[in-house]
């Protein structure tokens, strides 16, 4: 292809109308997106809308274009088949890869130098893309007007014409209105997701942090240890949770063969929250082992409570003795899981 | 008279393309034959394939161009396709909503979509070919094929991006800098977690940013194959290419399961177009620059994706230059030293990178790589050494179902379409019309990756992750297999032609969009194919046990793919479920889910190298017996302890 290809005096005045029109929408792009990027209070929807062009196609155009100054209306090769495509279309998918360089190259300059922060980026991406305008502008101007790069003109986009009668067209637009709208309904509408509860117990490892380990063992009858319940509530509405603790000696079948009742508490938890109770254990029936038991139940605790029956159900061996010599106690003072820390109130709660 | 005139002469004059074609077919057969020694359904697909291929070639290679026209679609019908397409897109989208998640019908109505996108590049009449109407089809449908899984699947698709973005790009946004990456060879190799670590300080979260920005650049970068096919075949033929790539499976996979292996597919794709441009332009300046900008980038994006680029630079530069050493003429060709320099750059600066690049604290990347590339040669590679790369591919063995058995060709059957094509069109560029410089390349470039992604695979070498170049080696595939077709309807019977059309049209499409790679969110066979992502539950629970049970404490357990999750987001020494005859291990803590219960996940068994069985042939109390604790529970899944108390019944 010769940069200096160019067409007929005929479409001269043409050539320069349309010459920079590309370039000045590229900027009036630009300045909206760096305007809804940086001003707050502009609604997400709208940051987003522009922030996709910005990021993939406004800096890699502005490259593009300062590499192409000359138009490229090239006819395919080999037998006819309707027009190739104008040089739009070249320049919109060239425009994709190189917008991720450029952006990925701001961001490892940024990373040098002033870290990876919102402002600098933003500036940083719209500098680019300005050099990009700038160079392309002169370039094209050192060309003659026929052969300048002007995208926008008709024969560069009458690739993108419909084609078939008016009732087919309409028609088109309609369905095309229709996937649109489906679109954004199955973007905007919730979900069904599956609601679900996490229900855990924890006990306060030595360096005070709560682990779902290191339970203690050996428990003497009527004394206690502190156990910690977490709750997690993602059934997306307020629940109450009933806990009930159970201590079973256990056959060589499996089967329990005596049952204690412990504990029992109730716990109200919003949706999306979670809920820490401290809860001090004893149970007063011996044997080695004893199967201790964490029931949880979200619609109130039926009159036989069992582990068929319930939302969750934990468990953890333990020995209970009738003396305490062989006890390995653990430490009693609040621990932290993850962020949080274990208070001296009974329950905390917070987003999960 | 050209050296390129002289050499299409001489292959047509010494019907090299027939004898091609002919021992083609003698190779099919003797592969064919291997199945005698072992029952792997590539050995019998891709034989399949390229002996159909060499049998229709012969078939028409000696004929006339066609007397007759092509069939067309009648205009009346023909005008309101578009709108078919569209509304049956607007009917995905409500489908997939209204159901969660893809499902069987889902893909059944997308694969519909994609046979009248195709029927109308294959069929309309010339005047009524409009690319722009048939690329926003094209490309409507493969945006809304992925979006519609990325949006629906709680979390991210697939293993890595489970580091990559919770832990290095959200790492990169928290802390302002790449040394949140630490010694991840990924420090040398920035531009997608860079890049998206920018986008999720636009969007505000990096899900988000990644869905919004490489969501829409992946799939949009088919384009180039469009790009890149008008240049060296019509209009038709290019959107046809385009479509078949847009399509394809492998394609659709890396456009769900978003890691740097995607966008360094998305540069390797602009670089085939920029050789493209340095052959048909005889390697003008500016294409020459985009040729070097896409490699460097490609370099700074993926490794892998880097070997692969420098086979195909390597085999572009070796093709042009011996072009040159051939013809005997003065010097080389301002193409082939473009080529040979732009092959020397990728090579001296993926060195260089390869040199600083950190790996597992020892040695560098490059020498580590290099390293266990030749112990693998040493050790494993042997013919036919077709050990599984993993449990993936087939699904563990035992009480297999006839959906079990006939899914492995199921989902080999539109690569095996495309491959005939391919061979037909390979054969066809030998001695056609088009430019000749590009129809060697594309082919040389076509044959080297196909050799690496399963010539190396059937020798036990798989080190270089040949499952990861498949969506390459694809590349060269539509572009030479659009050429293929092409050359069938200018020279087949019209019976021949529209019954190839015909099963191009109707079975590509379906065929790739329900295979494995495909749908990796939501199987369309979800009795056979484990999913690789997870519902709310499964990740709330690895979320809540890292909290509690933090990787410190210990190893987990739990079944495949499920482990990777744990191993990968939150470091744990997490690994696949061993049950032995005597149940699981009881030293580790174990992760059951109901998944395991209900859905095709991966368990092993003790032997030695470990076998993979169905997670459903174990039930839910070997698991997680009741002699051990059970600590955590949801409603999808628990953990499981040992208990350090003694004399517990089991």
């Amino acid at each position: 292809m010769s940069p200096d290809a160019g067409h007929g005096g005929g479409v001269m005045s043409a050539a320069r109308r349309w010459v920079a029109s590309d370039l000045a929408l590229l900027v009036v792009l630009l300045g909206m997106a760096v305007a809804a990027l940086l001003v707050p209070g502009v609604p997400e929807p709208i940051e987003w809308a522009l922030g996709v062009p910005f990021l993939v196609l406004v800096p890699g155009y502005a490259l593009i274009s300062a590499l192409l100054p000359w138009s490229d209306d090239r006819e395919p090769t080999g037998e006819g088949d309707g027009h190739r495509g104008g040089d739009l279309l070249r320049r919109v998918t060239l425009a994709l890869p190189l917008s991720v360089i450029a952006v990925g190259a701001v961001g490892v300059l940024l990373s040098a130098t002033v870290g990876i922060r919102l402002v600098p980026a933003v500036v940083g991406i719209a500098a680019v893309t300005v050099l990009g305008v700038v160079v392309a502008l002169v370039r094209r101007v050192t060309h003659p007007p026929a052969a300048r790069a002007a995208p926008l003109r008709e024969s560069s986009t009458s690739m993108l014409r419909l084609g078939g009668t008016p009732v087919q067209t309409a028609v088109m637009i309609l369905a095309l209105v229709a996937l649109t709208t489906a679109v954004a309904f199955a973007a905007t509408a919730p979900t069904d997701q599956d609601p679900y509860t996490e229900f855990y117990v924890l006990s306060e490892n030595e360096t005070g942090d709560l682990v779902a380990d290191e339970y203690p063992a050996t428990f003497v009858a009527g004394e206690g240890h502190t156990l910690y319940f977490g709750v997690e509530n993602h059934e997306h509405r307020r629940v109450t949770y009933d806990v009930v603790v159970r201590s079973q000696a256990v056959g060589p079948d499996g089967n329990a063969t005596a049952t204690e009742r412990v504990d029992s508490f109730n716990v109200g938890v919003d949706a999306g929250e979670r809920a820490i109770v401290e809860r001090t254990v004893a149970p007063t029936e011996t044997g080695e082992p004893r199967r201790l038991q964490f029931l949880l139940f979200e619609d109130g605790v039926p009159s036989d409570p069992g582990a068929d029956g319930a939302d969750a159900a934990l468990h953890v061996w333990v020995d209970v003795t009738a003396d305490d010599s062989t006890s390995s106690t653990g430490p009693t003072e609040g621990g932290s899981i993850g962020a949080g820390s274990a208070g001296s109130e009974s329950t905390r709660t917070g987003p999960t | 008279m050209s050296y390129q005139t002289r050499l299409r002469d001489w292959f047509a004059t010494r019907e090299m393309d027939v004898t091609l074609a002919k021992l083609g077919l003698l190779v099919s057969v003797l592969l064919f034959s291997l199945q005698l020694l072992t029952a792997d359904p590539f050995l019998f697909v891709i034989p399949l394939s390229t002996g159909s291929a060499c049998v229709l070639y012969l078939l028409v290679e000696n004929r006339r161009r066609t007397q007759f026209r092509t069939p067309t679609l009648p205009s009346h019908l023909a005008g309101f396709l578009p709108s078919l397409v569209f509304g049956g897109l607007a009917a995905y989208v409500l489908l997939v909503w209204s159901a969660g998640h893809r499902t069987l019908p889902a893909y059944l109505l997308a694969g519909a979509i994609g046979t009248v996108v195709l029927a109308q590049i294959l069929l309309l009449d010339e005047d009524r070919l409009t690319p722009g109407t048939i690329l926003l089809q094209v490309f409507a449908l493969a945006l809304v094929l992925r979006l519609s899984a990325l949006f629906a699947t709680p979390g991210f698709i697939g293993i890595d991006t489970w580091t990559h973005l919770p832990v290095y790009v959200d790492g990169i946004v928290q802390s302002g800098s790449l040394s949140a990456m630490g010694d991840s060879k990924y420090v040398m190799a920035p531009i997608y977690h860079v890049f998206t670590a920018l986008g999720t300080l636009v969007f505000g979260s990096s899900r988000l940013a990644l869905y919004l920005t490489l969501g829409l650049v992946i799939p949009l970068a088919g384009l180039f194959i469009y790009e890149a096919g008008t240049l060296v075949m019509p209009v038709r033929w290019a959107l046809f290419a385009t479509a078949l790539y847009a399509f394809a499976d492998e394609f659709i996979r890396w456009g769900l399961y978003i890691i740097p292996t995607s966008l360094g597919l998305v540069f390797f794709l602009a670089l085939v177009y920029a050789l493209t441009e340095i052959l048909i332009t005889d390697a003008e300046w500016w294409a020459v620059a985009l040729a070097a900008v896409f490699s460097l980038a490609v370099i700074f994006t993926h490794q892998v994706s880097t070997a692969i680029m420098l086979l195909t630079l390597g085999v572009a530069a070796g093709v042009a230059l011996g072009q040159d050493l051939v013809s005997r003429a003065a010097g080389f060709t301002r193409r082939a030293t473009a080529l040979a320099a732009l092959f020397v750059l990728s090579v001296v600066v993926t060195t260089g990178s390869w040199m600083l690049t950190p790996w597992t604290g020892e040695t560098n990347f490059l020498l580590a790589r290099l390293s266990l590339l030749w112990e693998t040669i040493l050790r494993e590679a042997g013919f036919l050494n077709l050990a599984s790369e993993g449990v993936a591919g087939g699904g563990p063995a035992g009480g297999q179902t006839a959906v079990d058995v006939l899914l492995p060709f199921l989902e080999l059957f539109g690569l095996g379409l495309l491959l005939a094509m391919a061979v037909v069109g390979g054969l066809v560029m030998l001695r056609w019309d088009g430019p000749y410089d590009v129809s060697l390349t594309y082919v040389a470039i076509g044959a080297v990756l196909f050799v690496a992604v399963f010539g190396l695979s059937f020798v036990g070498v798989r080190v270089l992750l040949p499952g990861r170049w498949k969506v390459f080696m694809y590349v060269p595939l539509v572009l030479i297999g659009a050429v293929g077709l092409y050359y069938v309807t200018q020279t087949a019977s019209r019976g021949l032609v529209m019954a190839v059309v015909l099963l191009v049209a109707l079975t590509y499409p379906v065929g790739m969009f329900v295979t494995q790679s495909a749908t990796t969110d939501s199987p369309a066979f979800p009795d056979e194919v484990p999913r690789v992502a997870y519902n709310e539950a499964e990740i709330g629970a690895v979320n809540t046990i890292a909290a509690i049970y933090p990787p410190a404490q210990g190893t987990i357990q739990t079944d495949h793919p499920y482990w990777q999750f744990f191993w990968k987001r939150y470091d744990y020494d997490a690994r696949g479920l061993a049950v032995g005859p005597d149940g699981v291990d009881s030293s580790t803590a174990v992760v059951y889910r109901d998944y395991q219960s209900t859905g095709p996940a991966v368990f092993y068994d003790s032997s030695e190298p470990p076998r993979a069985q169905h997670s459903r042939d174990v039930s839910a109390a070997t698991i997680c017996p009741a002699d051990r604790d059970t600590v955590y529970a949801n409603d999808q899944a628990k953990l499981c302890l040992p208990t350090p108390v003694t004399g517990v019944a089991s």
